[in-house]
């Protein structure tokens, strides 16, 4: 792909070049060779914004439009301007990263809240349950144990036990499972009938609403998986937008697009999102962690610093805490080298 | 009920009783499908069946035509209301209600798999008479005497970790109830030469009263184990209470009430298979599991289905020259067939290959509230056009249009569709239940060298069931080697003959082994129940 974008890049480009020298003033030359240009700087435009470094690629429409124009209006100078402009682009970040950034392990946090099930024999309901040789009896009774427990904790511990060999594991695994989703995926059909139903906009408001969270719960609870996922994103954004039509400042509404886009890794609209949750007023406080996430994504760290700092006065969930406290200034390369430092792994709601 | 508006037909004997709970002939599917087949694979016995089933209710018309050769159909309900007692003070017998209690005590031992119980046989063959209207332990004594009071309260004392007596006293009356009930249907029935049980619970412990009473054989045939599927539904069951305080809470212990509902059914088991002569599952993973759950190993068994392969073969000469894009789901619309899986695969399916469909063919009607939400999930998933149901289909007419047959289900234990789907000719995409595994990939090493007839995923895994039916169909080569695999192996290991082979022995034996108790039957003789000696018929 790369080897053919930039085989038609240089051949429009050449070809533009070489009618230069043809010796004719038409008009109808001046416009082919444009012509050929512009279509060389497409091509050029379309190669360097997959080679870019990967931070420099967004947003994309504006930076083909910057690469296309500065090739477009500068001929070969702009191509050997953008090129040194990559190379530097490369190295420098290398560069730094030499001086300033140090190889770091995963940071270990250990969370307020238990495992599920820990309380059951020395928490072995894990081992109990991962174990096949383990007595059916006592396994069976691990599993009924967890199955109270939100299946946010526990979704993943169920679905590994779908391919457990014993049936009854098996079943009853995938009856805890199907029975949370179907309780939430209960109430969305009546509320959806519901709304079917209403011409009362305040009502349409909070059925939609109501709806949008429902399907926010389903991925929430990590009871939806692969395309189901997708479908249940896509319906949040779908009935949060038509609540959004009866009242676009609603802050509730733009913190659940805020989580679900920040889940969804879409940074952008989760920027849109935050913004208007601040504008609605939402409480500061609740906005911070997802506002540090945020600028965790798109790599302005100090930002996220600074809001782990505003952070600093505030309780928070032991979680957080934690993240603050690796976060301060003092301790990110200052020189307690035992510390876990942090490398991130997973786009996620924070905790 | 009067004679007159009887519909079901009637007899005095019969050769073979069958005890069905909540199938054939009111209940489509698998087991009732295998119900008829066997019945009609028999023209030359005289069946009866004995259907039990939860309230008259829950069912609609029967779904089969009777074959000619049922002679006898009677119908009884767990749970249906009956007449208010006349309540008299009656102190009851003490020495019946402890040879309950040394039943009780014996069935709260730990059983040891494989090794017979006979004390439990000993002691319902002595309950059983005891039951009867009148008796020193009929219903009236359970539910009205002084000494039943005393029993209850004493055992709630001794063993149960629920704060609520009143919830305990109820639970055990309700629990207990149908127990009357089927002593009194054990007492009526007519007089069969051998009683033919296709589960364990209540029709199983009917089956355990009639041996017990009559001596005739008790032959059992499990197609899931029932016992286990029980289990699971109380498992997770919320209409049992669980009256413990926070602080009485142990998350590893289950609620009282739901364990002794367990342990309820599985009593019930254990005394079914203590009783039983021969014990038949479908497939060795089965029968492993029968023997844990207390049946003697020496009388157990594995007969597969087998299907009527002339009927099926005809078929592949309907199919078109290349595999048809369409996967189709045969099966009843509910949770244990997992539909919302098979909708959820296919929206990655029509991604993948938008010409494909999916068909469910199967009726809606046993449980209308999953089929809407199945019907939900396909309009919520924009899949109106791609995804079809179209009610109970004849097989015949379907296979020839289908291009691989999906099994989504969460539980299966031999299913026919499979067998008689590949038959016709079309390979299959499973789950990983039952002997799903056994029947695409083989079992003996001649077996699996026949090659696989078709994928067998994990349940409730939709990306993995498209991915793997995706790949069956866009591959020919593959395809027709799945569909030479599924003909093999269906032609050469379940086919009905060898199933009719392997029953014709085991009711020749039982028939034979009622000729040494009662000789006349097999002379021709009329056939006499040895409860109903004396009575007139």
């Amino acid at each position: 792909m790369l080897y053919k974008l930039i085989f038609f890049a240089l051949s429009f480009e050449f070809g533009s070049i070489g009618l230069l020298f043809v010796g004719s003033h038409s008009a109808a030359l001046i416009a082919s060779y444009l012509m050929l240009h512009a279509l060389g700087s497409i091509f050029l435009a379309l190669f360097l914004s997959l080679v870019l470094p990967a931070q420099y690629r967004h947003p994309r429409k504006w930076v083909l439009l910057y690469l296309f124009a500065f090739n477009f209006f500068i001929p070969i100078i702009g191509l050997l301007c953008v090129t040194v402009g990559l190379l530097l682009g490369f190295w420098l970040p290398q560069r730094s990263r030499r001086t300033d950034f140090d190889i770091m392990n995963n940071p270990r946090f250990t969370t307020h809240r238990n495992h599920e099930g820990t309380g059951f024999r020395g928490g072995q309901v894990r081992a109990q349950l991962g174990n096949s040789n383990a007595p059916l009896d006592q396994r069976m009774k691990a599993l009924a144990a967890v199955q109270d427990t939100p299946v946010r904790a526990t979704g993943s511990l169920l679905r590994g036990l779908l391919a457990d060999p014993t049936d009854d594991i098996r079943l009853l695994a995938y009856g805890i499972l199907d029975g949370k989703e179907k309780n939430i995926t209960q109430r969305i059909m009546e509320n959806r009938h519901l709304l079917a139903q209403t011409t009362d906009p305040l009502e349409q408001f909070g059925l939609n609403k109501l709806i949008a969270e429902l399907y926010w719960e389903l991925m929430y609870q990590d009871l939806v998986q692969g395309d189901m996922r997708t479908f249940s994103a896509e319906q949040v954004r779908k009935y949060a937008n038509e609540a959004l039509l009866v009242d676009a400042d609603d802050a509730g509404l733009w913190f659940l697009l805020t989580r679900l886009e920040l889940f969804s890794g879409r940074v952008d609209a989760a920027e849109h999102a935050l913004y208007q949750a601040q504008r609605g007023n939402f409480v500061r406080e609740r906005l911070l962690p997802y506002l540090a996430e945020l600028r965790f994504l798109q790599r302005r760290f100090s930002e996220v610093r600074a809001l782990f700092d505003e952070l600093a006065d505030r309780p928070g969930v032991p979680a957080l805490a934690q993240s603050r406290r690796f976060w301060q200034p003092d301790m990110v390369g200052g020189t307690d080298f035992t510390r876990p430092l942090f490398r991130p792994q997973a786009k996620g709601p924070t905790p | 009920m009067s004679p007159m508006l009887d519909p079901h037909p009637r007899a005095t004997d019969c050769d073979i009783m069958l005890l069905l709970e909540g199938t054939f002939p009111y209940v489509s599917g698998g087991v009732s499908s295998w119900v008829n087949q066997i019945i009609r694979g028999f023209p030359e016995l005289r069946f009866g069946i004995c259907f039990v089933g939860s309230r008259r209710e829950d069912y609609g018309q029967p779904k089969y035509a009777l074959p000619d050769n049922v002679v006898h159909l009677e119908t009884h309900y767990m749970h249906e209301h009956r007449r208010e007692p006349l309540i008299a003070s009656t102190e009851g017998d003490a020495s019946a209600f402890a040879q309950m209690d040394a039943l009780h005590q014996q069935l709260r031992m730990p059983q040891r798999a494989g090794v017979e119980q006979g004390p439990i046989s000993a002691l319902l063959r002595q309950m059983a008479p005891l039951l009867q209207d009148g008796a020193a332990l009929d219903e009236d004594a359970f539910l009205y005497s002084k000494t039943s009071w005393r029993y209850i309260a004493d055992q709630y004392r001794t063993h149960c970790t629920d704060p609520s007596f009143v919830d305990y006293f109820w639970t055990v009356r309700i629990m207990h109830a149908p127990i009357w009930i089927l002593a009194r249907i054990s007492r009526s029935l007519i007089p069969a030469r051998a009683y033919h049980s296709i589960s364990t619970g209540y029709a199983g412990f009917l089956g355990a009263l009639l041996k017990q009473q009559t001596g005739r054989p008790l032959i059992l045939s499990e197609h899931g184990i029932y016992t286990k599927e029980r289990k699971i539904d109380l498992f997770q069951s919320e209409w049992i209470h669980d009256n413990r305080g926070v602080f009485e809470k142990d998350a590893s212990q289950l609620s009282y009430f739901r364990d002794l509902w367990i342990r309820f059914f599985e009593a019930l088991g254990r005394m079914c298979y203590e009783a039983a002569d021969d014990i038949v599952a479908l497939y060795e993973a089965n029968r492993l599991r029968q023997v844990h759950d207390g049946a003697m190993a020496s009388r157990t068994r594995n007969i597969p289905n087998g299907i009527d392969l002339p009927r099926m073969t005809r078929l592949r000469a309907l199919r078109p020259a290349t595999p048809p894009p369409i996967l189709c789901v045969i099966g009843r619309v509910v949770p244990i067939k997992d539909i919302k899986t098979f909708v959820r695969a296919m929206r990655s399916v029509v991604n993948l290959m938008p010409d494909a469909e999916g068909w469910i063919a199967g009726p809606e009607d046993e449980d209308p509230e999953y089929a809407a939400e199945c019907r939900s999930i396909v309009e919520g998933l924009d899949l109106q056009d791609k995804v079809k149901f179209l009610g109970f289909q004849k097989i015949d007419e379907l296979l020839p249009k289908v291009g691989v047959l999906i099994l989504s289900s969460i539980s299966e234990a031999l299913p026919l569709v499979l067998l008689e789907g590949f038959a016709a000719g079309v390979p299959a995409v499973a789950t990983d239940v039952g002997s799903c595994r056994q029947l695409i990939y083989g079992l003996s090493d001649d077996d699996q060298a026949l090659g696989a007839a078709g994928a067998v995923v994990g349940i409730a895994e939709p990306q993995a069931l498209a991915r793997a039916a995706v790949g069956l169909l866009n591959d020919q080569v593959r395809w027709n080697a799945a569909q030479a695999a599924g003909i093999a192996r269906v032609e050469r290991y379940y086919t009905q003959e060898m199933m009719f082979g392997d029953y014709r022995t085991l009711y020749r034996d039982s028939l034979a082994r009622t000729t040494v108790g009662t000789p006349a039957s097999l002379a021709g003789a009329e056939l006499t129940c040895p409860l109903h000696s004396n009575t007139n018929r």
